[in-house]
């Protein structure tokens, strides 16, 4: 177990120290740095600008100073919002996306989960078919489709929900649905596919022969076995859901990450893009090692390698 | 693992959903504030010095106060840390007196050295201000700014650790002398370094010569910069009330640039204390205009609470005030529509016309100090060919890009300078504009002389934007128009903002879209920027005689004079053409009628401390709202 | 245990028990070819043909792909061509048709001059075949063209015509970076799962890594990188245009995944008897990998390859909101989209701007999730009784 563990975190530190590289590397060969305004600057200016933010040097250099300076956990300062560094953007931008990714996180298995064991239970229904083709149009529609659709329905058509803002429970019922409906879609097609796998199995038909009423199979044995790939599937998901939600968040005019992430990359704003990925890369790295944490306690025969 | 543990660790997990959605969906509200609005981006700083957008300048006027402000109706200077000021026989001296009950946030009083402190701050260049030649029409403020110093000049050694008992970020202490020489010497003014090499100045400090070292650790030599000495500089705080700037030449606006952010005081002791940028953080901000930084969410609001200190603080009249932080009009637009803002400063493009019909009372477009254009690389074949340039600016329908895309009355322009300048001989109206008007067939008889007849031999033309659904749609028409007029192949790219920029600096591009917002009421700011290497030329266009002109103009005291070279050399660049405009803008501010004090003017600024809310008004508004 | 071919391939051989060895031997050889051909390809059509939403699914995109080929030949309006007295038209049901192409003698007149042609300013530049296309379409139709039955856009261009003109676009991308990331990911899969031991390790662990670089970040770099005016007038004067350049970074993405599945299988194929047998009279490995290997992975590649279009295209999509998508006047359904996102306004909703190219979208990922599935059951062996 600890050499496990110690051997994956090793793995994340190697993937984390090449994932700085492949973002140093690309961000310096594009053309246009962070100083290049739309009245440019004198060249006097930039310099001091440059040497403000430590970007005077060698690329070489640059990458050592960067290099060093991320490991002890020093982010460095903005260069589009100088009164910020990196760490106090974060600090202030994720617990904002983690409210808007938890809220859409709960949405997607509340609904994936009921969805696709009804589906499965009914297999071959209409009910079936509809649940699963709300499901695959959940995937087939990119999401600012999705968050079109929501806006033009419940906004505008139908007044139910504020356009925009962060601050009430209101304001974020709508963007964490329109995030969570594609992750909604996806669980519930892997639910569909892992119960109607399990329930072929000996197991389930010895539960009925034992005389189990329906609930009572679904829930203590198919379900089990469906949440297996359910899980696989979440780490990534999680990741994502938390830090990716650009799309979303720049609709709805949440200030969380995802925006930042964008943005810090489009306006070339080094050091805050620097700190995003690295951060995205370490939640993604954890939450994969977490769900194979889970993946042994829910599954015995799983065993740590 | 033992089955039980295992369901303790299902039951954890869930357990831990449970919190995170309690945690998730637990808010904290904020009230109201009087006046909200829509600050259309997130701020770049506080600091008056750093910045140089619209947006910030927004907050930053709210926070601040020049010497002078601008009136919210005609932008004419009036007091603002100064009651009154002179301005000598030749127009170089200007003499500041401030007033009495110039306060801080703090309570501390605001002086003349606040001022001298800080327009030295914003020209040293570890400040790094963008703006910082808003300050260059003082004596040697270029000079000082550059660090550039020639032999025998006074100068300043900043060391590097600070004063004896002094705090933390405080500038390091000041060692002055002359100048003697330094390895290696400084480029020629034009030649930019690409690396600025480690230099050692010799400098005479009480008849001894000393060599220092700037970047150099603490050791003997070591330094953070040798400037020119500041005492050279136009500005000096004669006493506690009075500030003296001399000018380098006679600067027609210069009252108005006292009131713009570049130049607003900011505390010393607070920005020695913490230094930069920790001293904008709310719990540290000390600021000495009519609003205080309450609050600051990334991204999300600020909150600007009334200041107590503020010397006209009777007239400002609203209490807290709300700059919500949102980027699309569209969103904007909803929040306004749901009365939960007071005032958006843009509206959406596609809507534009129906709402002005809907909304007449609170969408007024006004005409605006800016000027939409193409930008020609003239160095790049077949651009450099003034008639293929002619040809171009011929073939271009610009109503009709007007009228279909931008569709709030913008102007189509046929000049750089934007027609809002009482008395500038210039532009006045479309019929009468400088460089010729929609001619295809003409356009086409240009294009057969500079040898390429129907557009053959011509090769395909990158026409750069930045990524934008309204640059798009009038790239998409421009393109349209000079493949129909001309048969010119033209190929739209869009960039994202930084690479387009970085696009233009480099020249590398054929026609580039091009917006530019005057900083000051005056044609200078448009036309100064087609000097020969001026930094915002970016066309490679170069002609002596604008440079003359415009040399000329700045130097001449008489405005009527001046304001006539200024135009002649607009016809210069008329003719030459290394750019296409297209039309002038016009600002769409949105408010309700409820509030007072928002004027529509041509720099489309509005101090926050001049608006009012009418309370009754706002409740009938309501009242009509709701039953309609 | 299939029922039909195996009895098809006892009974014959047992009732000629008493014919003549050779002809028994040519028999036998005839027979194993019949069952060849009916074993996975055919016995997976058979149960797909079963599954009546997937066969729908198909001849809908069958249908799609057809009409995005043959776009210059339908009678449609010029995508690009604005009509600016008609602005935010909405949609019409009739008259069906309308005349709008240039007059003939405009036509000929353009050519005489030696100008760009006509087709040219209509339609964009073409190459031959589509400019044959267009011609059969004016021989044809004349000067005819459907009206604007999804309405206009904010220059008043008809969005029937770009969405048949961006389907082109979107599909090409789909397909054409699918396959990118297909060639990429199969062959990266097959050489790490048949090579084995450190390199393989190697080569995975390198994909893990790769895995966890947001995609997202590195894609907005290197389509910056590489439409900078030097760099893409370079690329360009060796014939690449952005849209190739999109084919293969989003190509470049895409084939972890594949990679990772065609390993697996790999590694559990190569010690069948048919690579042993392979590897004994002498066969390379790149031969072993690519002739014998590849081939039996076909089922899981044309799943794969159903599965990973829709998200190459939602992906377009994406750029597209982000402003990184096809550059204009080039239109692709993301671009359209997003385009009709933007006219979801509270005081007027121009809802078909927003609407028509969402359905288009909407309609083929859909089709193309449901046939994959459709196409996974059908060639999953474990579901082959059911």
């Amino acid at each position: 177990m600890i050499a496990f563990m110690f051997k994956r975190l090793l793995w994340i530190a190697l993937t984390l120290w090449v994932v700085f590289t492949i973002t140093f590397a690309l961000m310096r060969s594009v053309k246009g740095g962070p100083f290049d305004r739309e009245r440019p600057m004198a060249p006097q200016v930039k310099k001091n600008m440059e040497r403000r933010y430590h970007m005077d040097g060698t690329w070489l250099e640059q990458y050592g100073y960067e290099l060093g300076r991320d490991l002890t956990g020093d982010l460095g300062f903005s260069t589009r919002l100088e009164d910020y560094s990196v760490n106090e953007i974060i600090a202030d931008g994720l617990p904002k996306s983690f409210t808007l990714g938890i809220l859409a996180m709960m949405f997607a298995m509340s609904l994936g989960f009921t969805a696709g064991v009804i589906s499965a239970i009914r297999r071959g229904t209409l009910l079936d078919f509809t649940l699963m083709s709300f499901a695959t149009a959940g995937i087939a529609l990119p999401s600012f489709v999705v968050a079109g659709l929501a806006i033009m329905l419940f906004v505008f058509v139908w007044p139910l929900f504020p356009v925009a803002g962060f601050g009430s429970l209101r304001q974020v019922i709508l963007p964490s649905l329109c995030l969570g409906a594609p992750y909604a879609a996806e669980i519930a097609r892997l639910v569909r596919t892992g119960m109607l796998d399990v329930m072929g199995k000996d197991y389930i038909r010895t539960a009925y022969a034992k005389g189990l009423m329906t609930p009572a199979v679904v829930f203590r044995h198919a379900l089990r076995g469906a949440l297996l790939p359910v899980v696989s599937s979440l780490g990534p998901a999680i990741a994502g859901i938390l830090t990716g939600s650009m799309v979303i968040e720049s609709i709805f005019a949440i200030p969380g990450l995802g925006y930042h992430f964008v943005q810090s990359a489009l306006q070339k704003d080094y050091t805050l893009a620097m700190g995003l990925v690295l951060l995205d890369t370490t939640l993604l790295c954890v939450m994969n090692l977490v769900v194979d944490l889970l993946y042994t306690v829910l599954d015995p025969r799983v065993k740590l390698e | 693992m033992p089955p039980f543990a295992r369901n303790l660790v299902v039951w954890l997990i869930l357990a831990m959903c449970v919190a995170a959605t309690v945690w998730a969906v637990s808010f904290r509200p904020t009230p109201k504030a009087d006046f909200t609005f829509v600050n259309s981006a997130e701020i770049q700083s506080v600091d008056p010095a750093v910045i140089t957008g619209q947006v910030e300048g927004r907050i930053s006027d709210a926070l601040f106060e020049g010497l002078t402000s601008w009136d919210p109706k005609t932008l004419a200077p009036r007091p603002g840390m100064a009651e009154s000021w002179t301005i000598s026989e030749d127009k170089l001296t200007y003499t500041f007196k401030i007033r009495p009950d110039a306060k801080w946030s703090d309570g501390s009083p605001l002086t003349a050295h606040d001022f001298e402190w800080s327009h030295r701050r914003t020209l040293d260049p570890q400040t790094a201000s963008e703006y910082v030649y808003q300050l260059f029409y003082v004596k040697n403020a270029e000079k000082y700014a550059s660090g550039r110093v020639e032999a025998g000049d006074r100068v300043e050694i900043e060391l590097n650790t600070p004063p004896r008992g002094g705090p933390l970020h405080a500038r390091g202490e000041v060692l002055k002398g002359k100048f003697v020489s330094v390895t290696p010497p400084f480029p020629k003014a034009d030649e930019p370094e690409k690396k600025a090499p480690k230099r050692v100045y010799i400098v005479e400090i009480d008849g001894h010569r000393r060599s220092f070292e700037p970047g150099k650790g603490d050791g003997d030599g070591g330094c953070k910069q040798v400037l020119l000495d500041f005492a050279e500089v136009g500005c000096h705080a004669l006493d506690d009330s009075t500030y003296e700037i001399t000018l380098g030449y006679p600067t027609a606006f210069f009252l108005s640039l006292t009131g713009m952010y570049t130049l607003y005081p900011v505390n010393r002791p607070c920005i020695d204390e913490y230094g930069f940028p920790e001293w904008t953080k709310v719990e540290y901000l000390v600021t000495n205009g009519p609003y205080r930084l309450k609050e600051r969410l990334l991204r999300e609001r600020i909150r600007l609470v009334k200041s107590d200190t503020y010397w006209d603080r009777e007239h400002v009249k609203l209490d807290t005030i709300d700059a919500l932080v949102i980027e699309s009009e569209t969103t904007a637009l909803n929040l306004y529509l749901k009365g939960e803002v007071d005032w958006i400063p843009s509206v959406p493009t596609t809507i534009v016309k129906q709402l002005i019909q809907k909304y007449s009372r609170e969408l007024t477009p006004t005409p605006y100090f800016q000027a939409y254009f193409y930008r020609i690389n003239v160095t790049r074949p077949p651009l450099d060919n003034p008639l293929v340039r002619r040809a171009l600016v011929l073939a271009l329908d610009k109503r009709a890009i007007v009228e279909s895309v931008t569709r709030a009355g913008e102007t189509p322009a046929r000049s750089l300078v934007p027609p809002v300048i009482k008395n500038y001989p210039g532009f006045t109206s479309y019929e009468s504009g400088m460089c010729g008007d929609f001619d295809p067939v003409e356009a086409q008889k240009l294009l057969a002389q500079a040898g390429y007849p129907g557009g053959r031999g011509l090769p395909k033309i990158p026409l750069l934007y930045n990524s934008d659904e309204a640059h798009k749609m009038i790239a998409e028409l421009v393109q349209r128009q000079w493949k129909e007029n001309l048969g010119i192949d033209v190929d739209p790219q869009n960039q994202e903002w930084s690479a387009y920029l970085a696009a233009q600096n480099h020249l590398d591009y054929s026609i580039c879209r091009a917006g530019w917002i005057g900083d000051y009421f005056d044609p200078a700011t448009f036309l100064g920027m087609f000097v020969t290497g001026g930094g915002n030329n970016e066309t490679g266009w170069s002609n002596a005689r604008y440079d003359e002109l415009m040399r000329n103009s700045d130097r001449e005291p008489d405005p009527t004079k001046r304001l006539r070279l200024m135009h002649d050399a607009e016809e210069i660049l008329m003719r030459e053409l290394p750019i296409i405009p297209v039309y002038f803008g016009v600002s769409k501010n949105m408010v309700k009628p409820y509030v007072h004090g928002l004027y529509g003017n041509v720099l489309d600024v509005h101090p926050l401390g001049r608006l009012s809310v009418d309370r009754d008004e706002k409740t009938e508004f309501l009242k009509s709202e709701g039953s309609r | 245990m299939s029922e039909k071919p195996t009895d098809n391939s006892i009974a014959p051989a047992a009732g000629s028990a008493a014919a003549e060895p050779l002809d028994r031997y040519a028999q036998l050889l005839a027979e194993a070819k019949e069952i060849r051909g009916t074993s996975l390809g055919r016995d997976a059509w058979r149960r797909l043909k079963k599954n009546r939403v997937a066969i729908f699914c198909l001849v809908l995109l069958a249908l799609i792909a057809l009409s995005a080929v043959l776009t210059p030949i339908l009678p449609l309006q010029s995508p690009y061509r604005p009509d600016l007295q008609n602005t935010f038209a909405a949609p019409v049901a009739g008259p069906l048709f309308i005349e709008t192409l240039p007059s003939k003698a405009e036509m000929d007149r353009d050519r005489s001059e030696g100008a760009s042609d006509w087709i040219d300013v209509e339609f964009g530049q073409l190459n031959g075949l589509n400019r044959a296309l267009v011609k059969a379409r004016v021989a044809m139709f004349g000067r005819w063209s459907l009206n604007s039955l999804c309405g206009r856009d904010e220059l008043g261009r008809d969005l029937l015509a770009r969405l048949f003109w961006g389907a082109r676009i979107s599909l090409a991308v789909g397909v054409v970076a699918t396959l990118v990331s297909l060639l990429i990911g199969v062959s990266y899969g097959a050489v790490s799962g048949y090579l084995g031991g450190w390199i393989d390790n190697l080569m995975m662990r390198v994909v893990e890594v790769l895995h966890s670089v947001p995609f997202v970040f590195i894609v907005i770099f290197v389509i910056t990188i590489l439409s900078e005016p030097s760099t893409k007038a370079w690329l360009e004067s060796h014939g690449i245009d952005r849209i190739t350049i999109f084919f293969v970074v989003v190509g470049a993405i895409y084939w972890m995944t594949m990679s990772r599945i065609v390993r697996g299988q790999v590694l559990s194929l190569k010690h069948e008897q048919f690579v042993e047998a392979a590897r004994t009279i002498g066969a390379s490995p790149a031969r072993i990998i690519f002739r014998h290997l590849v081939p039996n992975l076909l089922s899981v590649i044309i799943v794969y390859l159903t599965l990973t279009i829709p998200q190459v295209m939602l992906f377009e999509a994406f750029l597209s909101f982000l402003g990184l998508g096809v550059q204009a006047p080039n239109v692709s359904w993301g671009l359209l989209a997003n385009q009709g996102f933007h006219a979801i306004t509270p005081v007027q909703i121009f809802w078909w701007l927003f609407v028509f190219p969402s359905l288009a979208i909407g309609a083929t990922l859909f089709a193309l999730n449901f046939l994959g599935d459709g196409l996974r059951d059908a060639l999953d062996p474990r579901l082959k009784n059911k």
